[in-house]
């Protein structure tokens, strides 16, 4: 186990380091002259333009600023966020846990959900549910997430006005103590909602298919033929052995759960990562939008990690690879 | 007392472009404590009708279309799922063709007999019969917390008998137990399935293309071709004076000999398709007879008692 | 090329799928004639709702959103079609080498592969919008350039099946060289899969596109999909068209693709029965 997670983690650094480089050439693609991309469009007073260029070496050759670059880097520096007056790493890393709170949720509520489509379908395979299943499956894939969020507001907010259009917490007359969590959960069901929907149509495609190939494998023959129920075959056989490819697969998606959550809070107004990338385009805040790309790929990074070593951990073929010779009696 | 009794078992799959017979017409019985043997090559329906005995067919699509199969006198031919379930196991326990991908390969082995134990022993010490399983079928108990892709292919094979074994069968269908196996491993489970029988007093319905293994293992057998039982009596009948041409030439094709030519025996051709009024073997008989194509056979006796064979050839012999 | 067809015609909702498809882009081409004058143009009235006359209703400049719709048609769908095409030239060669030559080579590709895969693309493309200004070359470089690994992986699996058939093996005995069997034998067969995996990319590439304009990285004077979804967010609470139409556009496009590569490569795949 401590090999397999050494080897991963080996692996990890030059992409990192290759995700850093791209970052770092990023902000040189900044028209005009760096300062602007380090600062943005904030005047900034003459003598901390001076140490900017100085800290950051802007007169000097590419490779020496790289250098600085990613010793800064190492030491946590992400540069400085002149709109918010915060570092620009405190910023995202404090936004990303109210992103956070919106994603995690949203993700198992997914893989709960398309687990059970998923189980509901292969046996019926062909069968009207499982045409209904997968239909709706492809469709919630097929549309974009912000268009659904829209369409959620629409219905929600503005006909029926059962929930908040925006906002993760009600501004005015601000609730405490038990009201507030309720207030919360109040403003986190839309939002929620949408990254569901959106991502129960990946697990269920998933849990699906590896449902219908366990229903062909030989070993839920036998364990039918020991005369165990249906349901303690589908729950005790089938399911842990569908669940493998299902954990990978929401693992792997963690990138492009990332994307949706961005683009989910940007129509809810959900004041996570996606409103401050968001916030951050309008007002030039070139570091943070280095750092919230620095920050979302080498979260990819990890997820990967992370789920490589779920998956090993939960399927026995993996981690006990000597084949023990127990001597025959 | 008759075990199982099969009766003019008809099979089919119902698919996209139409139904496929995979069992036109079979016949078979198992008596308590006996062991017979089912012969035939791919296409002749066997794997189906195995499955067919503990209602295991493909749901939508396989269905039982004509005869009775009585499982201890009881008729279990149009029973429920949920009555399936509550039957199978006792007093028929079935074990399939490939030891690993008929293991669960995320559930340690003594689990998986556990199962089998809790489902028709509910009394008993799990861990005390688990270990005693598998000192029947020879396998160390360690055996119990390992994982299927841990062991080899024998011990894996012993393990399903294992899994078979703790529901107390009455009767054990085995198919193709011995397929996936090398030489000599085959040796060692016909060995043991031998020494179960004489332990537990267990009947055996023994599946295999393998004429050696089924001669070796069974005290009667029953030959099928193209979706029909065609011949069937002990063994030592059936493979010294083999009444059906079918017969003949896989007994002569299994003895690897060579005809007047000095070329191997082999059966000309393929199996067909089933289906049609005459005998399915006659577009490869070598004695066939015009009077074969159009029309079946019925049984007639083949000298040795309960020795029968469909063919036309038989008809007014006597033993 | 009969049997191709007569595949097709037993999937009719791929069949549908792929006649949405061209029947988008024929439109496309027409805008100039079935949408005539400048979508940009502002007009009289503002803000209608969809009725007589401006049957999908008007935005907040009083632009016919029918109108816009079809013009929309001309960035996604060069941008959807364009992006895959570019992943799949780089993803075919890639992988068919990978799979042929295996070795060190096989394994540099997997590790290269995981690199592209863990960036976001969304996120680059918008990073890249919004400090160099919106450009839809940009777009297209940046989706080819996260994309490709997809039909590359296809692609390599693929060859690494079929070069181990007997019948390869049987050209092989022949005496005809490798390049021309990769070529002439395993190319052909294993495009099916990968055309699905291209088609899939369009999908993506059209979402993508469109997520970029609805932030308003896109070039502001240039009709899209997406854009219509940002102006839709404005008035959310009082135009529900401006919202609905575009995004059901969307929907219906990336579907279509989606359904319709899927149909295609079952109907070219080589072991599908007459």
């Amino acid at each position: 186990m401590l090999r397999f997670l050494l080897t991963r983690l080996l692996w990890a650094v030059p992409i990192v380091l290759v995700i850093a480089v791209l970052s770092f050439m990023l902000l040189h693609l900044v028209r005009g002259d760096p300062v602007t991309a380090l600062i943005g469009d904030f005047p900034a007073p003459p003598e901390y333009v001076a140490r900017i260029r100085a800290e950051f070496g802007l007169d000097e050759p590419i490779m020496t600023q790289l250098w600085r670059y990613l010793v800064n880097l190492a030491q946590g520096n992400l540069g400085f966020s002149f709109a918010n007056r915060m570092p620009v790493l405190d910023l995202i890393l404090s936004r990303a846990r109210i992103t956070l709170l919106l994603m995690v949720p949203a993700l198992v509520a997914a893989s709960v959900l398309g687990v059970i489509m998923g189980l509901a379908a292969a046996p019926r395979a062909g069968s009207a549910t499982d045409a209904t299943i997968t239909g709706l499956s492809l469709l919630g894939h097929s549309v974009p997430i912000f268009w659904l969020a829209q369409l959620l507001v629409m219905a929600f907010a503005v006909q029926l006005q059962w929930m908040p259009a925006s906002g993760m917490i009600t501004l005015r007359d601000t609730p405490t103590g038990w009201q507030a969590v309720a207030d919360f959960l109040w403003h986190l069901v839309m939002p929620m909602t949408c990254i569901t929907i959106y991502y129960v149509a990946v697990v269920a495609r998933v849990a699906r298919a590896a449902v219908l190939e366990m229903l062909n494998r030989d070993f839920v023959l036998t364990a039918m033929a020991k005369g165990l129920t249906h349901r303690r075959v589908l729950w005790r056989h089938i399911l842990p052995n569908a669940l493998i490819p299902v954990v990978t697969v929401v693992g792997y998606s963690f990138g492009s759960s990332l994307t949706g959550a961005i683009l989910t809070e940007t129509v809810f107004a959900w004041p996570g990562l996606g409103s401050l990338f968001v916030s951050s385009i309008a007002m030039r805040d070139y570091p943070v939008l280095q750092g919230i790309f620095l920050f979302s790929a080498t979260a990819v990074v990890v997820a990967n990690i992370l789920t490589d070593m779920v998956y090993w951990l939960v399927d026995p073929r993996l981690h006990r690879r000597r084949v023990r010779v127990v001597a025959n009696a | 007392m008759s075990l199982l009794i099969v009766d003019r078992l008809r099979l089919v799959y119902d698919g996209p472009r139409g139904s496929t017979v995979a069992v036109q017409e079979a016949t078979l019985a198992v008596g308590e404590g006996e062991a017979v043997g089912l012969v035939g090559e791919s296409g002749s329906g066997k794997s189906s009708l195995a499955r067919a005995l503990l209602g295991l067919l493909p749901r939508n699509v396989g269905r039982i279309a004509g005869g009775t199969i009585s499982i201890a006198g009881r008729d279990v031919t149009r029973l429920s799922r949920r009555e399936w379930e509550k039957l199978r196991g006792q007093p028929m326990a079935m074990v399939f063709q490939d030891p690993l991908s008929s293991l669960n390969p995320v559930m340690r082995i003594g689990k998986q007999i556990g199962e089998s134990v809790r489902r028709h022993d509910p009394g008993a010490d799990l861990a005390k019969r688990i270990e005693e399983l598998l000192g029947l079928v020879r396998l160390p108990a360690a055996v119990a917390g390992a994982y299927p892709h841990e062991l080899s292919g024998g011990m894996r094979q012993r393990a399903l008998l294992a899994i078979a074994l703790g529901c107390r069968p009455a009767m054990l269908i085995a198919d193709e137990p011995t397929t996936a196996l090398d030489v000599t491993t085959q040796a060692e489970i016909l060995a043991l399935l031998r020494e179960l029988r004489g332990k537990l007093g267990m009947a055996l319905l023994l599946i295999s293309h393998d004429l050696g293994v089924v001669a070796d293992a069974c005290d009667r057998v029953v030959i099928m071709y193209s979706g029909r039982t065609v011949e069937w009596g002990s063994t030592a009948d059936t493979f010294v004076r083999p009444g059906h041409p079918y017969a003949s030439a896989l007994l002569a094709a299994g003895r690897v000999m060579r005809n007047e030519q000095g070329l191997f025996m082999t059966i000309e051709g393929e199996v067909g398709s089933g289906g049609g009024t005459g005998c399915p073997f006659a577009p490869r008989c070598p004695q066939v007879m015009p009077r074969c194509r159009s029309d079946m056979p019925p049984a007639f006796a083949a000298g040795g008692t309960g020795h029968e064979a469909r063919c036309w050839l038989l008809e007014g012999k006597t033993a | 090329m009969r049997k191709v067809w007569r595949q097709l015609r037993a999937q009719p909702i791929g069949l549908v799928s792929i006649f949405i498809v061209l029947a988008l882009a024929l439109v496309g081409l027409m805008a100039p004639i079935l949408a005539p004058g400048d979508p940009n143009e502002l007009g009289q009235d503002v803000l209608q709702a969809p009725g007589p006359g401006h049957w999908l209703g008007t935005d907040d400049l009083g632009r016919d959103v029918l109108a816009s719709l079809i013009h929309g048609i001309r960035v996604s769908l060069p941008v959807g079609i364009l992006s895959a095409a570019a992943a799949l030239l780089i993803g075919i060669a890639v992988g068919a080498i990978a799979g042929a030559r295996g070795g060190w080579i096989d394994g540099a590709f997997m590790r290269l592969t995981e690199m592209f895969q863990v960036i976001p693309a969304f996120i680059l493309a918008a990073v890249l919008s919004a400090l160099s200004g919106p450009a839809e070359w940009q777009v297209i470089a940046v989706i080819a350039a996260l994309s490709w690994p997809q039909p590359a992986r296809v692609m390599r699996g693929e060859v690494i099946r079929l070069r181990q058939l007997d019948y390869v093996e049987a050209v092989r005995c022949l005496g005809i060289s490798e390049r021309r069997i990769l070529l002439g034998e395993i190319l052909p067969n294993a495009l099916a899969p990968v055309l699905a995996v291209g088609a899939i990319i369009v999908g993506t590439a059209i979402l993508l596109e469109a997520s970029l304009a609805f932030l308003g990285l896109s070039n502001p004077d240039v009709v899209s999909w997406g854009r219509m979804l940002n102006a839709g967010q404005r008035y959310l609470f009082q135009a529900w068209w401006l919202s609905v139409f575009p995004g059901l556009t969307i929907v219906i496009a990336v579907l279509s693709f989606n359904l319709g590569g899927d149909a295609l490569a079952a109907a070219l795949d080589p072991t599908a029965k007459p």
